[in-house]
């Protein structure tokens, strides 16, 4: 019924297409008048919500350290805000060390090729020492843009979470958005090369596999009315959580910020 | 009647690949110019920013040595190194097709060059010599379509971690034939290949 009413209003009205050329320069500046305020009213919303974020951040961190945005951000920034937080303290790098010496050898019961992940661990051990005898934060500061120490570092974390994951892939299964993937073909694909952008997965699982809580801060748009938080605890007592490392999420990038 | 339809069919599959491989190519030449141009900015970028202290090659020199030691002292059958070490940035490795496979009795010449970034950088990997394995991921200049050779190369793999996964893929192949777009990738791409923009199809490669 509506399509022979368009027919006969089109037959009606010969000049029907001229006429609409002709008002179309009219209707065509409403339009973009329309869609230019549409525009700017969108932008005064994200505009508030980012005065809004900056606000609520700034009665809680003081600063923020900026992250280099190489799709390694997440990993860099936990290396660098990990032993930043620790330099001083012996008790926990001895841990970490231990930790990174272990990880080998479950990388090799997965059936990781040993002189690999030697390589990696080898370096990954003389970057703590180097960072261990500095002792202070611009001699970390150097040797974390020092791209083959920094990039070391990164590919270790990523091992520490791809071992992780697949430790417990039953329970990560089920996490996966392509769910015909495996978790060793998700760690092949989207944890061990360099430069892949990391996601809640990757984050639990590196918390749980280093044994250190983080929280990250959403600047998302996700919520408007409070900060979005995700809190990583490593252990499941989530009573005395406090985190070692907080992240600013903006989407595609993680940034540090510090408590006041 | 029924046949005629199922030509008319595969025909306008054809022509679908066709159009794919065709815009796949103009992206690719796009994505190339890109490439070098990447390049170039990161080297200068880095001669300008990072002082060469060597701790950079020193690395790379020290990754390799040891690669190389393991493949001489254990080496896998089937991959044996044929340089004598000279230069470690180009290598060149002898490759036997695996038993009971349609590549069994062959032998075939691989050759890898790495970077100052190696081993977060991928190296580049080509056949080489007159034998070019007649694969669908194999084209005739000795071009390999391997996704671990560029988008999932990670720095846990090594030199015979790829010669593995180059002779599964051979390994697993049913029908010896080159790729569908041979002629046309080897007249257009690039000498490197790890400048081409590939996709990875299904599980093989």
């Amino acid at each position: 019924m509506s399509t022979s009413n368009s027919e006969t209003n089109t037959n009606n009205h010969p000049d029907a297409a001229n006429s609409f050329n002709y008002s179309g320069k009219d209707v065509d500046l409403d339009g973009q008048t329309h869609v230019q305020q549409k525009h700017i009213e969108q932008e005064v919303v994200n505009f508030c919500y980012v005065c809004f974020v900056c606000k609520e951040l700034m009665k809680k961190y003081k600063y923020i350290r900026k992250t280099r945005g190489d799709g390694n951000c997440f990993y860099r920034a936990f290396g660098f805000g990990y032993l930043e937080q620790n330099l001083k303290n012996e008790l926990e790098l001895d841990r970490f060390r231990k930790l990174v010496a272990d990880l080998k050898d479950k990388l090799v019961q997965l059936g990781y090729q040993e002189f690999t992940v030697e390589d990696v661990r080898d370096v990954v051990l003389e970057t703590i020492d180097k960072i261990c005898q500095g002792g202070d934060i611009p001699n970390l500061m150097k040797i974390f843009c020092t791209q083959e120490y920094s990039d070391y570092f990164v590919a270790y974390l990523r091992l520490f979470t791809s071992a992780y994951l697949q430790m417990n892939a039953e329970f990560f299964q089920s996490f996966l958005d392509e769910p015909s993937k495996t978790i060793k073909e998700f760690c092949c694909t989207e944890v061990e090369p360099m430069a892949r952008e990391s996601d809640n997965i990757h984050i639990i699982a590196l918390a749980k596999a280093v044994q250190v809580s983080l929280r990250v801060i959403y600047m998302d748009h996700s919520e408007t009315s409070q900060l979005t938080i995700h809190d990583f605890a490593h252990t499941d007592n989530e009573q005395m959580f406090h985190p070692t490392i907080t992240f600013l999420y903006r989407p595609g990038h993680y940034d540090l910020l510090y408590e006041n | 009647m029924s046949s005629s339809t199922a030509t008319s069919v595969s025909n306008s599959i054809q022509e679908d690949e066709d159009l794919k491989l065709f815009q796949a190519a103009r992206r690719c030449g796009r994505r190339n110019a890109m490439g070098d141009f990447t390049v170039q900015l990161a080297q200068s970028g880095s001669s300008l920013n990072t002082p060469r202290n060597g701790t950079e090659f020193d690395l790379v020199r020290k990754r390799l040595q040891k690669e190389l030691k393991i493949l001489t002292e254990t080496p896998t059958p089937g991959i044996r190194i044929v340089d004598d070490g000279s230069d470690m940035r180009k290598l060149r490795i002898d490759i036997d097709g695996a038993h009971g496979t349609l590549y069994e009795g062959e032998k075939y010449q691989l050759q890898f060059k790495f970077t100052d970034q190696y081993p977060f950088d991928s190296p580049q990997v080509v056949f080489v010599g007159n034998n070019i394995p007649l694969h669908p991921h194999i084209y005739s200049n000795g071009h390999i379509c391997l996704s671990i050779l560029t988008d999932d190369w990670s720095p846990a793999l090594s030199i015979n971690s790829v010669c593995l996964s180059i002779l599964s893929m051979l390994s697993s192949c049913k029908d010896k034939s080159r790729p569908p777009d041979n002629d046309w990738y080897v007249k257009t791409c690039s000498q490197d290949p790890k400048k081409t923009r590939w996709w990875y199809h299904g599980k093989d490669n």
